[in-house]
């Protein structure tokens, strides 16, 4: 009967396992950095335009008001994204994890 | 060659009967217990890789979102003229919506997305559902305000289908 060495490939998996989180944690951490630097550069914009609008009377009090409530309850739906985004990476790792492990122990017994 | 008792070549063999045959038992034993502990340690895998925290990529809501964000900004851009003649359209609008959502709170651990269109629909809020609102109080609003406002409603949008567009396909598993 064939046998392994389970330390070795305890070792081996250790090494892959921790390349691949990383790989993944830098890969989201890249995303949603990028993703928050974008929605602020177009809060910075709007709230430009607006007060600009708002100044020259093209919109009222009223409408910047909610104008304004409305980029804020954007910023809420962005870290909601966020979040799930987060757990679609979390679920890959997984995946690729397991693909990982069954890749390695295959090769090793 | 001296003949050699059944008792004492399993001494040679496996040592004396309380020693080395225990020696052979627990070399079993282990090698048993790390064959265990293998398995269960793929079981345990598949366990935790099977318990998925979010919904899976689903093409039909994908196709939903994007094709109700049309209609939703064709609506609004009405809005510069009197809510009355367009009660219709906004009617439809929101039958369509709520169709919508229905079939997303229907979906498994599907909660982040369905609080996405809580806040885009809410008609106390600011985006559709509180622009919606606004326009039928109003009567009418400003050109300047509709293209405004139609700016946020359109990356609203975006941020449930881009949730989407990421979600795991099941070609991906």
């Amino acid at each position: 009967m064939a046998t392994f060495d389970f330390q070795t490939l305890f070792d081996q998996l250790k090494k892959e396992v921790s390349n691949v989180a990383i790989t993944s944690v830098q890969k989201f951490k890249e995303e949603a950095k990028t993703d928050a630097q974008n929605l602020l550069e177009n809060l910075k914009q709007n709230l430009q335009t607006w007060t600009i609008q708002l100044a020259s009377g093209e919109i009222t009090r009223d409408d910047f008001e909610f104008l304004v409530m409305g980029q804020k309850e954007l910023i809420e739906m962005n870290i909601l994204k966020q979040k799930g985004m987060a757990l679609i990476d979390l679920d890959k790792l997984k995946i690729s994890l397991i693909n990982q492990i069954i890749k390695t122990t295959l090769s090793v017994i | 060659m001296p003949r050699i008792s059944f008792y004492t070549r399993a001494t040679k063999m496996w040592g004396s009967r309380n020693k080395p045959i225990t020696n052979t038992i627990s070399m079993e034993t282990i090698r048993i217990a790390l064959k265990l502990k293998t398995i269960a340690f793929i079981f345990g895998l598949f366990a935790f890789v099977g318990c998925a925290t979010i919904s899976n990529f689903d093409q039909q809501a994908y196709i939903y979102t994007t094709s109700v964000k049309v209609d939703a900004l064709n609506v609004m851009e009405l809005a510069t003229t009197d809510f009355a003649a367009h009660s219709k359209e906004v009617k439809e609008l929101q039958t369509q919506l709520q169709k919508i959502y229905e079939y997303e709170k229907n979906r498994p651990k599907n909660e982040i997305t369905l609080k996405q269109w809580d806040i885009l629909l809410d008609p106390e809020g600011h985006l559709l559902g509180g622009y919606l609102k606004r326009w039928e109080t109003q009567k009418t609003l400003s050109k300047t305000f509709v293209t405004e406002a139609k700016k946020l409603v359109d990356k609203a949008f975006d941020q449930i289908a881009g949730l989407e567009s990421k979600k795991i396909k099941a070609s991906d598993i």
